[in-house]
Parts: structure tokens; C-alpha cells; sequence
């Protein structure tokens, strides 16, 4: 799998800057399966209220709503 | 374009969270004002929410050899205005971050900052800009989303860049360093975004008329 960006940016702090500590940490980490069913989840969330408020959009459109 | 959990030195975070909280908080104050005379509002809100929900949950290959994903402001501005936009940002960012683990409540603010308020500015002025010299529609949506997605990196660019700098290479030469990791997998990313971003506009019939936004900034 491609490395992302914002781990590459992480890398480089870490190597960069090895002094540096984080000084919190995510109160949550889902495991890798996990995690993609969870971005599976956001897509599927964004997918249904993007099609429902451009049709109900357009429905007003329709009826000459401005 | 997240920072990650922790990532950002104390003071750099709380001054981030700042900025970005008084200006979500004036957001949310507009759209209370805005939805109770426009039910539209809601919907435009609705739309913009929904596609920076699906746009930023798809990390995608670029030609860089690393992955990204889409920023997904670019509907949001043309149909809201670049006012409306820390709320959708936020909402977005807050899920990410506590659920997904991806960027963080104490980078929120930065984060916040970046995506959803600076990106949309820009992607607002420049299509201004452009509306104005008498472009085409869709290619000023195109230009100016592009132009705005990558402006989005440069800003968590120079965050970073204020953040970790040698004292002898100064911020800017930092900055640049920054912008090697994120723009060339970005600039190919933002040109899709701006494809889906027209075809979503064009699909609610907008770009044959004053952008949504014409009365607000």
C-alpha cells in the first residue's frame, strides 16, 4: 500500500526533529480492517446526504423555489 | 492534509484553536441566522457536508508514488460562500479525528484553519477573480477549486513549516520542504476534485447563473 502524505510529513519530523516528543496521543486507533470500514462508513454517510440534498436542491428547483 | 495527533508544539496548537474557534463560533452564529430565513440554506449545508464527508474519506494513489485524498470544499464554497465553510470543515474534521484517528483534537484548530477556512477563501477569491475577467463558468470552477485544494497543503505546509524549523534554514526554506512531501501528490488529487466539484454544480444546474454565493463572502 502507498505511503500517505501525512505519514510521509510525520517521517520527516520524526527524523528531522528526533528531539521532538508528541505530546498527546489519539484516544482512539482502530485497527487497519477496522479503520477501513470506518472510512467505508464516512463515504457511504457522504454519498446518501450529498444525493439527498442535491435532489431535494433540485426538487425545489423544479417548483421554482429560488 | 491532517496534522496528526500531537504533532503541533503547545502554543502553536492553542493559537491554531483559537483563531479557528472564533471564526467556526461566527459561523455557526450566520448559518442559525441564515437557515431561520432560507430553509435552503440547510440543504446547501446538507450537499456540502455529504461531499466533504465522501471526498475526504477517498485516499487515493497519486502519481508521486504516495496516497491522499481530496479536500471536498469546493461545493461547499460555491453554494454556501466561504463564511459558511469552517462549520462543514470542522464537522468533517471532528469526525476524522476522533473516530478514524486521522489529524487530532489538539491539531483540530490547525487543521480547521487550513481546510476550512483558508482553503475556501481562496477558492471564493479566486473565483471572483475569475468571474469577473468573464471566464467561462466551468472553467473558473475548475481553476479556482484546483487553485484552492492546493492551497489547503500550502497552508498545512507553512503550519508545519512555523512549527519545525531549523534556526539556521529560517521558516521559509522549511515551508518548501513541507511542500515537497504534500504538492506533488496534491496536484493531481485537486484537478479531480475540481472535475467532481463542476459536475455536482452542473448537476443542480448552477453553473449557468450567479454563483450561490453572490450575496455573502
Amino acid at each position: 500500500m502507498r505511503q500517505g502524505t501525512d505519514e510521509k510529513a510525520q517521517e520527516f519530523i520524526q527524523t528531522h526533529f528526533p528531539a521532538y516528543e508528541p505530546w498527546m496521543q489519539s484516544f482512539f486507533k482502530p485497527e487497519m480492517q477496522h479503520e477501513k470500514m470506518l472510512f467505508g462508513l464516512q463515504a457511504l454517510l457522504g454519498i446518501l446526504l450529498l444525493t439527498y440534498c442535491l435532489r431535494r436542491l433540485n426538487h425545489s428547483k423544479r417548483k421554482g423555489i429560488p | 492534509m491532517h496534522i496528526m495527533e500531537g504533532y503541533l508544539p503547545f502554543k502553536h496548537a492553542a493559537v491554531w484553536t483559537l483563531l479557528s474557534g472564533v471564526v467556526i463560533q461566527g459561523a455557526l452564529r450566520s448559518a442559525r441566522k441564515e437557515v431561520s430565513t432560507d430553509r435552503q440554506t440547510l440543504l446547501k449545508l446538507g450537499a456540502a457536508i455529504g461531499f466533504c464527508f465522501l471526498l475526504s474519506s477517498l485516499k487515493l494513489p497519486s502519481v508521486a508514488g504516495s496516497s491522499s485524498h481530496p479536500t471536498g470544499i469546493g461545493l461547499g464554497t460555491f453554494l454556501l460562500g466561504a463564511s459558511l465553510m469552517p462549520l462543514v470543515g470542522f464537522i468533517t474534521l471532528l469526525f476524522q479525528a476522533v473516530l478514524l484517528a486521522h489529524g487530532g483534537l489538539s491539531t483540530l484548530g490547525a487543521n480547521a484553519f487550513a481546510l476550512s477556512i483558508f482553503g475556501p477563501l481562496v477558492v471564493r477569491s479566486v473565483h471572483s477573480l475569475l468571474h469577473k475577467l468573464h471566464l467561462p463558468t466551468s472553467l473558473s470552477v475548475v481553476v479556482a477549486t484546483t487553485i484552492g485544494g492546493m492551497a489547503v497543503y500550502a497552508c498545512t505546509s507553512l503550519q508545519l513549516a512555523l512549527a519545525f524549523h531549523e534556526t539556521s534554514e529560517g521558516v521559509l526554506a522549511a515551508w518548501y520542504r513541507f511542500l515537497l512531501i504534500f504538492a506533488p501528490t496534491q496536484a493531481p488529487l485537486a484537478v479531480v476534485e475540481s472535475i467532481l466539484t463542476l459536475i455536482c454544480l452542473k448537476a443542480l444546474g448552477r453553473t449557468n447563473k450567479e454563483p450561490d454565493y453572490a450575496t455573502r463572502y
